[in-house]
């Protein structure tokens, strides 16, 4: 049967893979990503995909290929099928939420330690690194918040996606792509100095400079918006 | 050129300027030192199992990066990654299935090639004690210097190998090249209590007043050590006394920079190194 499908598909110009998705096989053009691999298979997508073009880091996905011992890892938007590839998605990860504010905390050397003490438990396995689909070197920004490094760590973990399959990997349950943001965070907010163009617009914002044209917006009929839209400016 | 390990505590507590001293320090006596491109946290204690690897990991990596980074070993100031570092080499030098398994994970190929040092082996080794003696310029006529090495520098002295395990004088000479009086005193090799100070703190507290004290008795106007925990201890079991009272407890770096004449001046002559050596680099090529 699925020979058919191949054969019939294959006569119509596309070339056709097998893929298992949980364990059950089908067959799907090669030309697709993952993500739409599953889609031909008649899955729909709720959880687990969202910009659909590499960034929001919601679609990580877990796959071997057949005669290879290796687990890999990919975002499902981003990553081509392959024939015999066994996949799963991982659509959440049960992360732990550390709750804080950022405007009670300091940047100083303690701060990533203290408000995530796990990090200290790194063994430097590397597993974060060998997984990170964006190629971050995750120990080392792991590394660098461990003693204090706080915009080292905000720069070499810039890439971050937060699809999370850093953390499926530890040993030592740290959570490094949220520690990372918070080294972004502390960064951007007590190390560099403040954007002044920034600070004039909230101003200009407060002060009622924009809201004529705001209300202009939200009362605009449907034709005015699409209109609107598809003559926007476009850089 | 040396690799650089600058390890977790003493690049946390930059404040505490052992690692700016230090590095002032060797760049004025002509040693070039620059740090790892990358390396992690060395675990802080030697994993002492035999069949668990992962321990291992760090100091592999931070070792054979050394040799790739094609340094001529790897300089460290803090006692426990000295001690880390150098036992994990062993290990890597005669451990077969170490060797093996380490590799394997890594995908490198690492038998222990790197050498480790320490700053007080470089300044005894590489720089030596006379050139150290003619770069004081400000000899410390009245410091009487309790030297503590504390554990990590000595034990297991089959594997450490850096000085006498049971009457080491290498602090003490360093001491008198800089024209201060080392001071004698019983217990310079004893335990401080190490990391009792997180649960138990009186043991700790016990242990280091009882160093502090013979110091003290014996003459001492300060003391000194290179490990970052045994300064913590020996500072905190005085604690409680009146400011004058207490011990003042330094980095090794201190008294050695007072001697070539303060920070300032290291500086300017780890400048003048830099300069001729680029100089004669280029002349040479
Ligand atoms: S769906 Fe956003 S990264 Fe794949």
């Amino acid at each position: 049967m699925t020979k058919d499908v191949k054969n019939q598909e294959k006569s119509q110009g596309q070339n056709m893979v097998d893929i298992y998705i949980m364990g059950k096989k089908y067959t799907v053009p090669d030309s697709l990503t993952i993500m739409k691999g599953f889609e031909y298979a008649g899955y729909t997508l709720i959880r687990g995909c969202g910009c659909r073009a590499g960034f929001c880091g919601a679609c990580s996905t877990v796959y071997r290929v057949a005669g290879d011992h290796e687990l890999k890892v990919g975002l499902a938007c981003q990553t081509k099928v392959e024939n015999d590839m066994y996949l799963t998605q991982i659509p959440f990860y049960p992360a732990h939420k550390v709750q804080y504010q950022l405007d009670e905390l300091q940047g100083d050397t303690d701060q990533l330690a203290e408000t995530f003490p796990e990090i200290t438990k790194c063994v430097g396995c590397n597993a974060c690194s060998n997984v990170c689909p964006q190629d971050i070197k995750v120990m080392k920004y792991i590394a660098h918040a461990i003693r204090g490094e706080i915009s080292k760590a905000a720069d070499e973990s810039f890439d971050c996606l937060m699809c999370g399959l850093c953390a499926t990997k530890c040993p030592a349950n740290i959570l490094q792509y949220k520690v990372a943001l918070l080294s972004r965070r502390l960064h951007s907010r007590y190390l560099v100095p403040g954007a002044e163009h920034l600070q004039d617009r909230l101003k200009e914002i407060e002060e009622g400079k924009y809201d004529a044209e705001m209300d202009q917006l939200m009362n605009a009929s449907r034709e005015e918006l699409v209109d609107k839209y598809n003559n926007r400016d476009i850089e | 050129m040396l690799g650089y390990y600058p390890g977790c505590t003493v690049r946390a507590q930059k404040e505490d300027g052992f690692e700016q001293e230090s590095l002032a320090i060797l760049a004025a006596l002509g040693i070039k030192a620059q740090e790892l491109e990358e390396w992690e946290c060395c675990g802080a204690v030697y994993p002492m199992a035999q069949d668990e690897y992962v321990g291992l990991l760090a100091s592999v990596r931070a070792l054979n990066q050394t040799e790739k980074e094609e340094k001529d070993g790897l300089l460290t100031l803090c006692s426990a990654c000295y001690h880390v570092l150098k036992r994990v080499n062993v290990r890597m030098k005669n451990d077969e299935e170490a060797q093996k398994r380490v590799g394997n994970y890594l995908e490198m190929d690492y038998k222990g090639q790197t050498e480790v040092y320490h700053l007080m082996e470089v300044l005894r080794d590489m720089v030596g004690m006379n050139s150290l003696k003619e770069a004081v310029t400000e000899p410390l006529k009245n410091e009487k210097i309790a030297s503590y090495y504390g554990c990590l520098f000595l034990r297991p002295q089959k594997e450490i190998n850096l000085v006498d395990g049971e009457n080491p004088q290498l602090m003490e000479d360093i001491v008198r090249a800089l024209g201060a009086e080392p001071v004698t005193y019983p217990y310079s090799t004893d335990c401080c209590g190490s990391y009792h100070t997180c649960q138990e703190e009186g043991v700790s507290r016990q242990m280091s007043l009882k160093l502090v004290e013979s110091a003290r008795r014996a003459g001492a106007t300060q003391m000194i050590t290179a490990c970052p925990l045994c300064k913590y201890n020996l500072e905190k079991c005085q604690e409680s006394m009146e400011k004058e009272e207490k011990l003042p407890i330094h980095y090794m770096t201190v008294p050695i920079v007072k001697a070539m004449g303060g920070m300032k001046t290291l500086e300017r002559k780890g400048e003048a190194h830099a300069y001729s050596a680029e100089n004669s680099s280029q002349s040479s090529a």
